[in-house]
């Protein structure tokens, strides 16, 4: 009896344990690269349109727009298990955490291309006093010690000739 | 390289307005820094171990923001924003933002 409980351990701990961080590593993977490939097509697209986009309050003296409409992206995004499991042991020692940075740029960049195309959908070509708010998502027992952050863009989308 | 916080540089003239340039670090404490905190919790006072992390962290992710800058060719970040978050229990992001502008002297 004291065996199969113990092969029980054993199998819950290959599943639930090492299973869930493979899992999490591989399609983890598979979708940061898809997501990755998506966001540098994104991000080359509004290369080419020139968007400027700053955190100034005011424009430029000589600039002359329309009179402005407001533009926000947001995104929240998870960590899967198996950056969790680094990040977890990266805690141990302290100092800074890779994985983590990744996740939270790509976040970003995420909710920032939705703010831009919004934008190039009101047909501006500045976005101005451009601020970011991030949050944690959860707390509560199940997602406590997990990785579930939002990120919210936003800024004023403006329609501008340029004097400069 | 000028960084501040105002929107303009007394004095000084924008010519050209680069865009916007970001830098971000997540740091975690480690678990022996973690346990004193804890201890320092019954007494109170300030976590200078804390402090002397985020003071650093928020030093790298301003120094990446500035590197951003320096590639778009700038001499100056103007109006730079700082956000910070917990990510996580033990892990927190600092987000540093601002505009890379060329200035001169008008």
């Amino acid at each position: 009896m004291s065996d199969f409980l113990e092969a029980l351990g054993i199998i819950n701990f290959l599943v639930f344990g090492v299973g869930l961080i493979l899992l999490g590593y591989f399609v983890g993977r598979a979708t940061e690269i898809a997501h990755l490939k998506d966001l540098t097509e994104r991000e080359a697209h509004f290369e080419k349109m020139d968007l400027t986009i700053s955190d100034l309050r005011t424009l430029p003296a000589g600039w002359t727009a329309d009179e402005g409409v407001f533009v926000g992206g947001q995104v929240v995004i998870a960590s899967d298990q198996f950056k969790r499991f680094l990040g977890g042991l990266k805690k141990l020692v302290g100092g800074q955490v890779g994985t983590y940075e990744r996740i939270m740029n790509r976040a970003r960049r995420e909710a920032t291309l939705r703010m831009m195309e919004q934008a190039e959908r009101k047909n501006c070509n500045v976005i101005w006093c451009f601020r970011q708010e991030t949050s944690t998502v959860g707390g509560g027992p199940v997602s406590r010690g997990k990785v579930m952050a939002e990120v919210f863009v936003y800024g004023t989308a403006y329609k501008v000739s340029r004097a400069v | 390289m000028l960084v501040i916080n105002t929107e303009s540089v007394p004095g000084k003239e924008i010519v050209k307005i680069l865009g916007l340039v970001q830098g971000n670090t997540i740091r975690a404490k480690h678990a022996g820094r973690d346990f004193m905190a804890g201890l320092k919790n019954i007494v109170g006072g300030e976590l200078t171990a804390y402090t002397e992390l985020l003071t650093e962290a928020r030093r790298e992710a301003m120094q990446r923001m500035l590197n951003q800058a320096e590639e778009l060719g700038a001499n100056a970040v103007l109006n730079v924003r700082f956000t910070t978050s917990a990510i996580t229990a033990g892990a927190a992001e600092l987000y540093a933002y601002g505009t890379a502008v060329v200035v001169v002297e008008s």
